[in-house]
């Protein structure tokens, strides 16, 4: 390329020095705006290697990512350190110097694959515009020829249909597989892989992973693995780099690095994941059964032969197809299931926010019948709801105690003095910091932010808690610590849990009895020991398959 | 009128996705000071507001009475933006006639805000056919352009310059009516609301303590830009003499009065119409910032 | 929750089938907004008449009254009749819409000419000018809106960025009057006792553009902003995508749906800012008519200029709802989101 660069270690464009890794980064520093986010961070990947850069959110993980493809933007987030790509010191490099180096050597595979193509535009327009890049292929025909191949090697045999396709008509999947074969058009010797799995089905995603895994061993490939997921990265990374507010904490092989990890941050990080230990609440659950035994009085929750049909104009989903399942007094029962599997309208039956076409749900004995208005309310007090998302079930311009003490008036539960007592109580049931509890939930974590809600749900001192995949958008040390909340609480004040994950591993840790339920049906029941023992159904099998975690645990912990 | 796309836009800053915790800390910790053009235009409006409550205070000469021998003076130090065709300093006119200016616009506001933010929340709120109903009328008066539509009812009502502020208002309705329905139907689908519900609130609690307050803001902000649209439908008005007849000396009235002039005493046009467009431009200047405080 | 959430990815039936029913559906889907369309420029008939209703008095009962006029009560019967005077107001309303819907939109009550007539005298000035001044305000938003994001950030951008607020802010009148002492007066490249020519016209039409302009600029410009922060974009980057070649291919169609409707919206602004700047360039058009019936208390010359504007819109946004489908293949084949 150009002759102004001084770099020493600079070797013909396209070329690889010898020895040198494919991508090595030394001493990187990134600040957005005055606050600097990342820290001095040095990693080096090889040719077939995959290197996993592992880390919580906010811990600058795809800052770097995007720092080393050059997507920051230069004026608003200033990114100093040595940067090294096949040898040659890029970082002094000009945009126009730069170029070259994207989509042909350093290739993205995105997040969210349904927000990562274009919307407006087929697959087949985005795929020849990608094809065009390709140095040398100047024809149509070439570039068609390319792109099918390519998208073959993906796994999407059906070309035509595919590139016919716009992106919304496609599934998450398959968006994946067209994004990755769009990453492989030019031939790249590194893939920046930024958690490429965490918007899709835990059984897409062990594919998509297999892809990965396939490409680097065929082409040489190098991967740099950006993930939240430990265990993930058990599995499939050659070497780790854990990363905290911007700096390692800790890297190396990634046996060596779970066999002992060194840093207290990824003992804690990984003491956390749940596939790695099944028994972390077992203290919490023995005090429970020591205190409160099963005993053989009626089922607190019963629902049989639910049945709920969703018409639309042109088809019908059966989204529950006689679905029966019971929760014993002060036990957890899980509803486990992909997106899709009618596990989130069972909830909400039996909340009484949806309507059954057949089949009954009772609590405590008393029917739920969404019609009967007084009734409902009287449930409620019984049976309350904590939601997925804490980021959206706090209104944002209410206090945290008046969230929590919402329910106490609105039920005109005793009097005043009363209530400013029973809201102190539950927000220190979920042990929120006091200072906390007259700031709105904008200033609030994700954690904290649940913390409140759950607090809200307790305030009235339901019987049971319907938990709505209640830490599927928190951080693994942050679902821990909600989790641990949720058990102790379990055994303190005997409340009855309906737990609704599609995360095995947490179902594992947490509950006493599942279903497995998949597009309405249920696939498999019974105790949470026998099935994960005993797994009778294929698909039951494949899902315990699909979670990282468990092939993670082969690696001595 | 398409007010709500006027939010001018900063620079799109899709910024680090900094942890919610830290990034609140901040901004408790230190409260950055506005840009300078945001303290400008609060600068501007404030002597605007002085001009309104106290013209006499702040100018020397009298608005109604000229001085014949100095007529057309340009402007200078005795006259710092000149003189009409009848001596009167053009100054002391646009101070005296701010307050019958702002008085207007804010009446034209407050017509809108009112009327439709109603229309919309129970539009919004309720659904089914009074939304339906709500919804074919709010479609009728957008469907008027809006300036026709003030001069119709200004025609209808009379011409002064309280009529025309009452037209604009009416005109501004169905701007504000639309943005409180797709407000209130976005918040009415937010998770909160349903929390609510499940512990017990009452449909009432749920509209006027959790709907209303969420729906209101984005509202409030397209007062304050409306607010400056008004004073330009309104100074329009008065320009082709549908408001206060002379010698009142509303902003409007003044440019098209200065028009015959406009040869030998351009700053007969100039003065005000430049006066109009700076309050106007500080007033959506603060009603961007404000917005883009609410999405920070 | 929506039962197309709970579905697995959209299964394939047959493409010709799915052809077929899109057709079918989007047929449907015009059909009814044109509907829809009609019947609101039919209420705002409806509307205006008897808003103007309220109008005290108007310039027949004056003349009539008028002892100088010396007209006999035969006559006065016979004149308040021809205009439909004597009838209550739902009558008259009844009466001039079922004629209006047949075209024809009465007398002038202050000149006794064909509505109809004076109309079309006047609507080919009002077209020159609103074409023109959508045109010119089309070219500016879109040099605004592609230069904010091609130029290189900081002093041009922010400049660039801040240019609509100042348009917007600016009354057209103040625009028009220093577009005249300027080019007109003081530059001479065209003459204000020609209104119609084609200098005055450009220069009555920028009046008129650079407001609208702001508007369709700053829409234009917070859609490209947008699509540059979502995920296909950066990842387009990633591709080796030059940066330029991004903002054209990626960003500008997305950009383009929000931009659309604005323009159609914008129309009400043009008709409307059309009265100012026909009346400060002299220009013979309906805005002219309208100020004259308003000065008149010409209650059928200003109804029919009024609902005429209103036609206009409508119609207008009519057809770029129709065309939404194909900018956005998401649109299609589904049922209207609104």
């Amino acid at each position: 390329m150009s002759s102004t660069s001084t770099s020493e270690t600079r070797t013909p464009d396209g070329g690889s020095a010898p020895n040198a890794p494919l991508l090595q980064v030394e001493n990187l520093h990134v600040a957005y705006g005055a606050t600097e986010v990342v820290h001095g961070v040095s990693f080096a990947v090889g040719a077939g290697r995959s290197l996993a850069l592992i880390g919580e959110s906010g811990s600058g993980k795809s800052t770097i990512a995007r720092a080393v493809l050059r997507l920051l933007g230069t004026k608003d987030a200033p990114v100093t350190g040595t940067i090294r790509v096949q040898g040659r010191d890029v970082s002094a490099l000009r945009e126009r110097e730069f170029l070259p180096l994207r989509g042909r050597v350093l290739g993205l595979v995105p997040q969210d694959p349904g927000a990562s193509l274009n919307p407006v535009r087929s697959i087949g327009a985005q795929a020849l515009e990608a094809a065009a890049l390709v140095p040398g292929a100047h024809r149509r025909e070439e570039r068609e020829a390319l792109v099918t191949r390519a998208l073959e090697r993906v796994g999407l045999p059906e070309t035509e249909r595919i590139l016919a396709a716009f992106p919304h008509q496609l599934s998450g999947g398959q968006l994946q597989r067209v994004l990755i074969a769009l990453a492989l058009l030019p031939g790249p010797r590194l893939l920046v892989a930024d958690e490429p799995t965490s918007a899709l089905d835990a059984t897409v995603q062990k594919q998509i992973l297999d892809l990965l895994d396939e490409l680097r061993a065929e082409l040489g490939i190098g991967i740099l693995l950006i993930t939240h997921d430990l265990s993930l990265a058990a599995a499939r990374a050659d070497e780790v780099v854990v990363l905290q507010d911007g700096r390692v904490q800790e890297a190396g092989p990634t046996a060596s690095v779970f066999a002992a990890p060194r840093s207290p941050y990824t003992r804690a990080l990984q003491a956390d994941v749940p596939g790695l230990h099944p028994d972390r609440f077992a203290p919490q659950r023995e005090e429970r059964d020591v205190r409160r035994p099963l005993t053989g009085a009626a089922s607190q929750v019963v629902a049989s032969q639910i049945t709920r049909t969703f018409r639309t104009r042109d088809r019908e989903v059966q989204a529950l197809k006689g679905v029966s399942f019971e929760i014993p007094r002060g036990r957890t029962h899980a509803l486990v299931g992909e997106s899709g599997s009618g596990k989130s309208t069972a909830a909400r039956a039996l909340l009484g926010l949806e309507q059954l076409d057949a089949g009954q749900l009772t609590v405590g004995g008393r029917a739920v019948d969404p019609s009967d208005r007084a009734g409902l309310r009287e449930l409620r007090r019984e049976l309350q709801l904590v939601h997925q998302n804490p980021f959206t079930s706090l209104d944002p311009r209410w206090s945290v105690e008046r969230i929590v003490a919402e329910g106490l008036n609105a039920y005109r539960v005793g009097d005043r003095r009363e209530r400013a007592e029973r809201t102190a109580w539950a927000l220190e049931a979920v042990q929120l910091p006091e200072e906390l509890h007259r700031r709105r939930p904008g200033v609030l974590s994700g954690g904290q932010r649940q913390r409140v809600a759950i607090a809200r749900a307790l305030a009235l001192r339901p019987e049971v808690l319907v938990l709505d995949e209640p830490t599927s958008a928190l951080d693994v040390t942050v679902q821990a610590g909600i989790l641990e909340v949720l058990a102790s609480l379990q055994a303190e004040l005997g409340l009855t849990y309906l737990f609704i994950s599609h995360d095995l591993g947490v179902v594992r840790q947490f509950a006493d009895t599942l279903t497995v339920l998949r597009g309405g049906e249920v696939v498999e029941s019974g105790t949470v020991a026998e099935v994960f023992a005993a797994p009778r159904e294929e698909y039951t099998r494949r899902l315990l398959a699909s979670i990282p975690a468990r092939e993670g645990a082969e690696v001595p912990a | 009128m398409t007010t709500s796309a006027l939010i001018s836009p900063g620079p799109a800053a899709p910024g680090p996705a900094a942890p919610p915790v830290e990034a609140s800390r901040l901004r408790v910790a230190r409260r950055p000071l506005p840009p300078a053009g945001v303290l400008l235009s609060l600068a501007v409006l404030v002597v605007v507001l002085a001009w309104s409550l106290a013209p006499g205070l702040l100018t020397r000469h009298d608005p109604a009475i000229g001085i014949p021998d100095e007529k057309f003076t340009a402007p200078g130090w005795e006259h710092w933006l000149g003189t009409d065709h009848l001596g009167r300093d053009l100054l002391a006119r646009i101070v005296h006639g701010s307050a019958s200016s702002m008085t207007s616009a804010l009446i034209a506001v407050g017509i809108g805000v009112v009327l439709g933010g109603l229309l919309g929340l129970l539009g919004g709120y309720l659904g089914g056919w009074v939304d339906s109903v709500i919804s074919r009328v709010v479609e009728v008066l957008l469907a008027i352009p809006g300036f026709l539509l003030a001069v119709v009812v200004v025609t209808a009502l009379g011409f002064d310059t309280r009529n025309a502020a009452i037209a604009t208002g009416i005109s501004a309705v169905a701007v504000f009516a639309r943005l409180m329905r797709a407000e209130v139907l976005r918040v009415r689908t937010s998770v909160f609301l349903e929390a609510a519900r499940l512990v017990g609130a009452s449909p009432t609690t749920v509209l006027l303590r959790h709907v209303l307050p969420n729906a209101l803001r984005p509202v409030l902000s397209l007062a304050i830009l409306q607010f400056g649209i008004a004073i330009l439908v309104i100074a329009g008005l008065a320009f082709l003499g549908y408001g206060d007849p002379p010698p009142a000396s509303d902003w409007g009235l003044l440019v098209s009065d200065g028009r015959e002039h406009l040869l030998h005493a351009p700053w007969l046009v100039i003065a005000p119409g430049v006066v109009i467009a700076v309050v106007v431009l500080s007033v959506s200047r603060l009603s961007s910032w404000l917005d883009q405080g609410r999405n920070r | 929750m929506s039962a197309a959430a709970l579905s697995p990815a959209p299964a394939a039936p047959t493409r010709r089938d799915a052809t077929a029913r899109t057709a079918r559906r989007y047929g449907t889907f015009a059909l009814r907004r044109t509907g829809q369309a009609l019947l609101v420029v039919l209420l705002a008939y409806v509307l205006v008449f008897l808003v103007l209703a309220a109008i005290p008095g108007d310039p027949i009962s004056a003349q009539l009254e008028n002892p100088q006029a010396g007209y006999t009560e035969e006559e006065k019967a016979q004149i308040r009749a021809f205009h439909g005077l004597d009838r209550p107001v739902l009558i008259q309303l009844l009466l001039a819409l079922s004629q209006a819907v047949t075209g024809q939109l009465g007398t002038s009550l202050a000149t006794s000419q064909p509505v109809t007539a004076m109309l079309a005298a006047a609507i080919p000035s009002t077209l020159a000018l609103a074409l023109t001044a959508l045109l010119l305000a089309l070219a500016i938003a879109a040099v605004l809106g592609l230069a904010s994001r091609l130029l290189p950030t900081g002093r041009a951008g922010a400049l660039i960025r801040s240019l609509p607020a100042v348009f917007l802010s600016t009354p057209n009148f103040l625009i028009g009057l220093v577009l005249i002492q300027v080019l007109a007066v003081q530059a001479g490249l065209f003459s204000i006792v020609e209104p119609e020519s084609i200098g005055a016209t450009l220069a009555a039409a920028l009046t008129l553009a650079i407001p609208v302009s702001a508007q369709i600029a700053q829409v234009f410009i917070t859609a490209l902003d947008e699509a540059a922060g979502q995920d296909f974009a950066e990842v387009a980057l990633a591709r080796g995508l030059p940066p330029a070649q991004v903002v054209l291919r990626h960003l500008l169609r997305p950009s383009l749906l929000p931009t659309v409707t604005i323009v159609g919206l914008v129309l009400g602004e043009v008709l409307g800012g059309s009265l100012i700047t026909e009346a400060i360039f002299g220009r013979a058009g309906v805005g002219t008519l309208v100020q004259k019936a308003v000065a008149a208390q010409d209650v059928p010359v200003l109804l029919a200029a009024v609902v005429l504007s209103a036609l206009v819109f409508v119609l207008v946004n009519l057809v770029i709802d129709l065309f939404y489908p194909l900018l956005d293949p998401r649109l299609r084949g589904t049922e209207e989101t609104r």
